[in-house]
Parts: structure tokens; C-alpha cells; sequence
């Protein structure tokens, strides 16, 4: 035997789950600001929700990225060495240069030196509209 | 029955120094009977969710507005019952009103609340709340979850005391009927 009361609650008792969500929030909005936990700077944030929950694997990431870095600086670091060693001291090309040089003259000759054409001079230095006005006349 | 809204020590003094704990423990101690109250008048589960939370808002921001700590449970029930008919008008739906024919009726019909209900009979007495027009469920519901009194009632509902009176004895009479239909 129940009473009213217990039916009519044990009706409605699969809604306690939301109603204590509910309850819970309307408090959360009542506390004062004040003395609600205090909100974390952006870049701690983010940390504690975007790297902390996965560090093993972004700390593997780092691993991967340092390991290609060091790889990748020791390869360009032995290129240099080796075309280093490849090519002939400025000293030598400048000579070979010059000697290039010299046999171009003796088969061609000395190099021209180009003349710079002036531009065509108006008679008598007379403006432009004072000749048109003799020709006519 | 217990007297249930009554005679508890609730902390609505602390509630109002804005203690966040008391305020808790006031709304775990009214979130199911209010819910169920609302549910038996909107019949959604979600707007009846939403009414409470609505009520719980409004009672916070209000509690200034109470002049007596021990009416606490009335006062909320009203602004929730205040809420369901903001809802019914914007949803075109009319509040039937019973005739007020109060004085004229007998007063010792005993407690309804005081009724016990037999497992065979739950469904039964669940289908003879949900037939009953809106205020009279209205009534029967309220003095079943929290016991409250015929003027707490009138109170809640805003309706005048003899109106409730009637209210209560129509729903009280459909009640025994059905008792009576089943012992028989």
C-alpha cells in the first residue's frame, strides 16, 4: 500500500538525474564569482586541456620533430663541407680569368668601344614654332 | 500523512545571506515534488524541466519578496504554478474554471492524502489524475506531494478559497469513486 505522495514521485523519480543537473548549475550561477575556483591564464588552459590529457603523445611528436632537426642540420652541415672541398680558390679562377681574357684580345682584337650617337640639333637653337613659321613664309 | 512542507527547518535564512549551500539543499529538498507537480499540469517532460529551472531562477533572484521563511514551499510552488499559466496562455490553451459552489459543500469528506493505494490500483489512480481538469488535478496534486492546505492552495493558485474548496471536492469525489469501483 502506497500513499498519493509516493506514486506520484516514484512516477517522476527518472527525472532526478536532470533535475540535480539543473540544481547544480542554477547553483553554480548563484555562487559569487568571487569565491568560484579562479579561471586559469589562456596559455595554462590550454595547457591542462589540450596538451596535459595526451602528453605521451605530443611529447612523442617532439621527439620525432627534434630527431628531424638534428638529422637534417648534419646533412646540410656535410654538404657545405664537401662542395667546400669541390672548388678551386678564387685566387686560381682569377688568373684563368685573366688569361681567357688576354687570348679573347690577341684573336679578336681590343674591344670596341661603342659611340654615343647625341641627339639631332635644331638649327640656330630657335624654338620649334618659330621655324614652322619661316618655313611657311 | 506526515506533514510534509511543514514544521522542517529548512535553511531559507542562509538561502537569502546567499549561502550557495543552502540554496542547494533547498532546491534538492522541492526539485522532485515541484517537478512532479509541473509534469502533471504541462505533461512534457522537457518544458516541466525547463518550468523548474525557471522557478529555481526566479526564487533565487526573489527570495527578498518572502515575508514569511516557513511559507518557503508555498511560495515556490506558486511561482511554478504561476509559470504554467504564463506557458498555457502562450500556448492558447484556457484555464477551465469550475463553478465556485463551495460553500455549499460538506467540509468533513476526510483526507484524500490520508488514502491508500494498492499496488493493483496505482495505474488506475495515475489515469484518474491525468482525466481531471487542470485545476482540480491542479489542487489534488498539490495537497498529495507536499500536503499543503486548502488557503496555501488558493494561495499558489491564485484562485479564491472557495473555488479551491470545490476544486478539491470534485477531484476528492471522483477519487473515492474509483476507490470504491475497485474494492467492490
Amino acid at each position: 500500500m502506497k500513499t498519493p505522495r509516493d506514486i506520484l514521485l516514484a512516477r517522476h523519480k527518472s527525472a532526478d538525474t536532470k533535475l540535480d543537473e539543473i540544481r547544480r548549475r542554477t547553483v553554480i550561477e548563484l555562487t559569487p564569482r568571487s569565491t568560484r575556483e579562479p579561471e586559469l591564464p589562456f596559455v595554462l588552459k590550454l595547457w591542462h586541456e589540450l596538451i596535459w590529457p595526451c602528453h605521451r603523445t605530443w611529447a612523442g611528436l617532439a621527439a620525432v620533430w627534434l630527431a628531424i632537426l638534428v638529422f637534417n642540420h648534419s646533412q646540410a652541415q656535410r654538404s657545405h663541407a664537401a662542395i667546400a672541398k669541390s672548388t678551386t680558390p678564387p685566387g686560381e679562377m682569377r688568373v684563368a680569368l685573366q688569361e681567357q681574357r688576354r687570348v679573347l684580345e690577341e684573336i679578336i682584337g681590343p674591344p670596341l668601344r661603342t659611340v654615343i650617337a647625341e641627339p639631332p640639333r635644331r638649327p640656330n637653337n630657335q624654338p620649334r614654332s618659330q621655324l614652322r613659321s619661316v618655313g611657311v613664309a | 500523512m506526515l506533514a510534509v512542507a511543514e514544521r522542517e527547518q529548512l535553511p531559507v535564512a542562509a538561502a537569502r545571506g546567499g549561502s550557495p549551500a543552502a540554496w542547494d539543499a533547498l532546491f534538492q529538498r522541492y526539485q522532485l515534488p515541484l517537478y512532479a507537480y509541473v509534469f502533471e499540469l504541462i505533461r512534457s517532460e522537457q518544458t516541466a524541466l525547463d518550468v523548474v529551472q525557471e522557478t529555481f531562477i526566479s526564487a533565487a533572484r526573489n527570495l527578498a519578496s518572502l515575508r514569511d521563511d516557513d511559507r518557503f514551499g508555498s511560495w515556490l510552488f506558486s511561482i511554478a504554478h504561476r509559470k504554467c499559466v504564463d506557458r498555457w496562455r502562450k500556448s492558447g490553451r484556457e484555464e477551465p474554471l469550475e463553478p465556485e459552489v463551495a460553500d455549499a459543500l460538506p467540509t468533513d469528506e476526510g483526507n484524500p492524502s490520508e488514502l491508500l493505494i494498492r499496488r493493483e490500483q496505482e495505474a488506475e489512480f495515475m489515469k484518474l489524475i491525468e482525466q481531471l481538469p487542470a485545476p482540480q488535478r491542479s489542487g489534488l496534486v498539490l495537497h498529495f506531494v507536499e500536503d499543503f492546505s486548502l488557503e496555501e492552495i488558493a494561495g499558489i493558485t491564485g484562485a479564491q478559497l472557495g473555488t479551491v474548496k470545490s476544486r478539491m471536492h470534485y477531484a476528492k469525489l471522483a477519487l473515492r469513486k474509483l476507490i470504491e469501483e475497485n474494492i467492490t
